[in-house]
């Protein structure tokens, strides 16, 4: 059964993307709490879930991407549908 | 309807704001350990770690923040005319405003709506508000390029 998180503060949906001289990158989804990073410098990004310890691998598109990704999967779901969103991201 | 801004910054600059907002290292990480820490405070603590490794306090940090609204009334709430008014101000080629007050008699306003409006537009990264003294902000825009896609 896909997991939809439809919590919006007030409408909004924020994505913050951040990434240093040594290819260090994140994207932070609020309100859904989801965070998507290089963990640390590792290679890999992975899908951080807060609502359960899972951390999912998912594919290296690069920041820029991954946050275009992120914000269009956003508009097309209202939210975070988080099967989707591993789904699209892709497994390695 | 979507917009995204991008900023640039430096591993030293994010380290002070992180020191700015949450005292010390050692406080933000008992309370992530105590597992009451806000999503926010949980990503500040491995933004903190990150940039205290060799050398990342000198890189260059490139950030862009993205807001999606979900209904047009959500945009209208963030983006009033006068808040879009007053980034314009504060982007203007050369503006260079020494306090909340200044900004304010430029713009008109009354400089307590002003400053509720600035506090408004800085919770979501737009601007900064750079507190010299108790008496005196120094209002910035902290973004370079603002895009908005309907």
């Amino acid at each position: 059964m896909p997991v939809k998180r439809v919590r919006h503060a007030g409408g909004v949906s924020w994505v913050h993307y951040e990434e240093n001289d040594f290819g260090e990158w994140s994207v932070a989804i609020e309100p859904e709490e989801i965070l998507i990073d290089t963990h640390h410098g590792r290679d890999r990004p992975h899908i951080h879930d807060p609502g359960d310890d899972r951390r999912i691998p998912v594919r290296n598109l690069g920041s820029r991407e991954t946050l275009h990704r992120v914000m269009l999967h956003l508009v097309h779901h209202g939210g975070v549908n988080l099967e989707a969103l591993i789904e699209e991201l892709g497994t390695p | 309807m979507m917009i995204e801004y991008d900023y640039t910054t430096t591993g030293q600059a994010i380290l002070s704001e992180l020191r700015q907002t949450h005292g010390s290292l050692a406080r933000l990480r008992r309370k992530v350990a105590s597992g009451k820490a806000s999503f926010r405070e949980r990503v500040d603590l491995e933004r903190w770690e990150v940039y205290l490794r060799p050398g990342r306090a000198e890189s260059a940090v490139r950030g862009t923040r993205g807001a999606v609204f979900h209904t047009a009334d959500a945009f209208l709430r963030m983006l009033t005319p006068e808040r879009l008014r007053l980034l314009n101000a504060l982007r203007a080629p050369g503006a260079r405003y020494d306090s909340v007050h200044e900004l304010a008699r430029a713009l008109g306003r009354d400089p307590k709506n002003v400053l509720n409006d600035l506090k408004g537009l800085a919770g979501h990264g737009l601007v900064v508000l750079d507190k010299r003294n108790a008496r005196r902000t120094v209002p910035r825009a902290a973004v370079e390029r603002v895009v908005i896609t309907l």
